[in-house]
């Protein structure tokens, strides 16, 4: 089992293209998989991209390993990011403006259109989509120059495809962002403003990041404090998580045996989501907590699996400029 | 198994063979071969037939097929190079429309080929032609054929004369009982062979009539569920316990079920997809549609109503979200199931849409219900092929082809819902999960 943290892909037509996290954040891909779902839809993009022999492979056995394609591996990187970048305040990891994001995904996936045409499946989004849901949140930004660059040249890909609508926002576009920050993070939390009365029992929990929407809290461990509280009229369940970027419906879920004992709705406060709820009775012994949307088994993350991206985003760090996303720099000059 | 050094990759022998046609370069790719969307959007579907003609559309091709398929695109020629006119055309008018839906390739190439098939080459009214067939695919202005047909069952002599001739070909009389029917397409949908297809090829008509009789939905579903060895779901055939008579028009249906859709819908179906160079007057096209109501499933010919049939005693084993069909079921539908089940977005719906993994911020729970539903949903993409194919005449010609088409049919249903995930997630671009 290969959890999605650590399988960038793209969606194809009848298949799948499959990257190594690890080389993918490096900056050197290596390889790729090509993995088939339906040979029939795949087999005209397929062997125009591989070529006839490792198409007869793959047709063969399921499955192929070539050389990864630059276009295909920024696309699988973007769209990693839009769902894993685990931005965190606790650990410098700056969060990533989703309109840039956007945006870039725009002109990856029309690259990859030009590479290999009709071999998207449009599950990923088109260019198109993906240009107007950026297009809204780029009027400011640090990396203006860029934005311009990127406008101009999905102006041009829009026009080809007589798309002149978008050809022409995309111009404006261009025309029209200026330089300057951007504000879309919240800062980190504040105390934690709890109730009075004696504490009876209390513990940290950490998020798995497959049970929140990307974007939404910071991926440190260690984020969720909770406790039992006896207050004047009942005893109370405190939660709260700190480190929100962004709005959620979210709960934390108390849990003993694997059972729920407790939901406790957060809400999204300065920088952090909070609830509390009233217990029946006071829980005997310690219990667990998660916080997610729902308290159900899923394929979650590790701990080990949650480090080992947090390592291997950092080291990009060192990387050139060229070989980050612009959504990166962005962040990084928005910070120094 | 014929050696493998005969099997050519499909796109080599489309390509070998489109170099041979001049005058599509606006159809082609930098290599000279046609481009993928011309493949799906034109070659596949509208040239090859493919959804009729499975052996001409894999990936790897036999001698014969290879020289079937050339011959096909070869004998189309005249029209691919119209079809390559005027998409020319329809380029510059949806420029000066300035529509943008869609990608122009995927929605202007069958277009292209339809003006083609309707008018030739592009003449000196061909800017106008292509603006007015624009508008009309972007949903402006009536089509001709609709109006003709809304017209005639308006009117109340004929819809009486029409609904007499209905109620009086409508038979109960099964011939065969549901169970032995059911017992013919299980051992079918299990061993997939030509001469347990001939065995069975009576059994659609048989089941379809069967379920006009008191007690015939208690009976199909028993039945199915005894194939399938799953319970059978609300497979939304007809609203009853028996399947009522089809209204004559729209306006009178008591719900969207299949087998109880009005004589008019389904005359629209036929409308939009022949040319109308291609079809009969409208009294025709409804006389004959009474006609086909009026067999076992609404499907005249009794092969297709069989391939229905098949469609039906499989659906209950088709619960992708539900993960690995039960074991009991017969090999087939566990193969189709889990060919769903194992799709990326399927993997990510089965927690994301139960909300456990999810990818917005609020989980859309409405799409819950639709994934859950896939067998219904497949079984109306099965009837609306079949009810197309039997319009045109065209017949699976083995179980072959009807292990391909039932196969075909399930990834289009598949591919829908896929696009229904992809719209719920569109506010954030979704990660694809891939798990192996």
């Amino acid at each position: 089992m290969t959890h999605p943290v650590h399988t960038p892909v793209v969606a194809a037509d009848g298949g799948l293209v499959r990257f190594a996290l690890a080389g993918l954040l490096a900056g050197a891909p290596g390889s790729m998989r090509v993995e088939l779902t339906d040979a029939g839809a795949a087999e005209p993009w397929l062997t125009r991209l591989v070529g006839a022999e490792h198409a007869l492979e793959a047709l063969a056995s399921g499955h192929v390993d070539v050389p990864a394609r630059p276009e295909l591996a920024t696309l699988a990187l973007l769209l990693w990011a839009r769902r894993w970048w685990p931005a965190s305040t606790a650990l410098g990891i700056p969060s990533l403006d989703p309109a840039l994001l956007d945006l870039e995904a725009a002109v990856a996936t029309a690259a990859v259109e030009d590479l290999a045409e009709g071999m998207l499946d449009g599950f990923e989004a088109t260019p198109g989509e993906l240009f107007d849901a950026a297009v809204d949140g780029l009027a400011t930004t640090s990396v203006a120059d860029e934005v311009r660059s990127l406008s101009r040249r999905l102006s041009s890909w829009f026009d080809d495809q007589d798309d002149v609508v978008r050809a022409e926002a995309a111009d404006r576009l261009a025309v029209a962002v200026l330089p300057g920050q951007r504000e879309y993070a919240l800062a980190a939390g504040t105390g934690s403003g709890g109730s009075e009365g004696g504490v009876l029992t209390e513990g940290r929990a950490s998020v798995d990041w497959a049970r929140v929407p990307p974007g939404v809290l910071d991926a440190a461990e260690d984020t969720v404090t909770w406790r039992v509280v006896a207050a004047p009229t009942a005893t109370r369940l405190e939660v709260e998580v700190a480190g929100a970027f962004a709005d959620a419906a979210l709960s934390a879920f108390a849990t003993r045996d694997g059972e729920v004992v407790a939901e406790v709705p957060l809400h999204l406060g300065v920088g952090r989501f909070a609830g509390a709820v009233d217990l029946d009775r006071v829980p005997s012994v310690h219990f667990g907590l998660v916080v997610g949307v729902t308290a159900e088994d899923i394929d979650g993350t590790t701990e080990a699996d949650r480090a080992e991206v947090v390592s291997l985003v950092r080291t990009r760090e060192a990387l050139p400029p060229e070989a980050r996303t612009l959504a990166e720099r962005a962040a990084t000059e928005g910070e120094f | 198994m014929t050696g493998s050094g005969k099997l050519r990759l499909r796109s080599a022998v489309l390509e070998a063979a489109w170099h041979r046609i001049p005058g599509v370069e606006v159809l082609s790719a930098g290599d000279g071969g046609p481009l993928t969307r011309t493949v799906k959007k034109i070659i596949d579907p509208l040239v090859v037939r493919t959804a009729a003609r499975p052996k001409l559309g894999r990936p790897l091709l036999e001698p014969a097929a290879a020289n079937e398929l050339t011959e096909l695109l070869l004998a189309d020629a005249p029209r691919l190079r119209a079809t390559a006119a005027w998409f020319g055309h329809l380029k510059r008018q949806r420029r000066a429309l300035r529509i943008t839906a869609g990608n122009v390739q995927d929605v202007c190439f069958p277009l292209a080929y339809e003006l083609a098939t309707g008018c030739g080459m592009p003449g000196p009214d061909a800017p106008e032609t292509a603006a007015s067939a624009l508008r009309e695919l972007h949903g402006e202005g009536g089509e001709a054929g609709v109006a003709q047909l809304t017209a005639y069952l308006a009117d109340p002599r004929a819809a009486a004369d029409l609904t007499a001739g209905l109620h009086r070909r409508w038979h109960t009389d099964a011939g065969l009982e549901p169970d032995d029917a059911v017992a013919l397409l299980g051992a079918f949908a299990e061993t997939l062979t030509d001469t347990a297809w001939l065995a069975g090829s009576a059994a659609g008509h048989a089941l379809g009539l069967a379920l006009r009789r008191p007690g015939g939905a208690g009976a199909l579903a028993r039945a199915a569920e005894a194939v399938s060895g799953a319970p059978a779901p609300d497979l939304g055939l007809q609203r009853g316990d028996r399947t009522a008579v089809p209204p004559l028009r729209r306006q009178d249906e008591a719900g969207p079920e299949l087998l109880e859709r009005s004589v008019e819908r389904r005359v629209r179906a036929t409308l939009r997809r022949l040319p109308a160079g291609e079809r009969g007057p409208v009294a025709d096209l409804v006389d004959d549609e009474v006609r086909r109501v009026a067999a076992g499933f609404g499907l005249g010919l009794p092969a297709l109503a069989t391939c229905f049939a098949l469609g039906v005693v499989l659906a209950p084993a088709l619960r992708p979200l539900d993960g690995v069909a039960p074991g009991s079921a017969p090999g087939f539908a566990r193969q189709l199931n889990a060919q769903v089940a194992r799709e990326g977005y399927v993997l990510h719906a089965r927690r994301a849409l139960a909300g456990t993994t999810p990818l917005t911020p609020r989980p859309d729970a409405e799409l819950v219900r639709e994934l859950r539903e896939f067998g219904k949903q497949f079984l109306g993409r099965l009837w609306i092929r079949l009810h197309g194919f039997d319009v045109r005449g065209d017949l699976p010609a083995d179980a072959a082809d009807v292990r391909a088409l039932v196969t075909g049919v399930v990834r289009s249903t598949s591919l829908d819902l896929r696009t229904k995930v992809r719209r719920a997630l569109v506010a954030r671009l979704p990660e694809l999960e891939a798990v192996s």
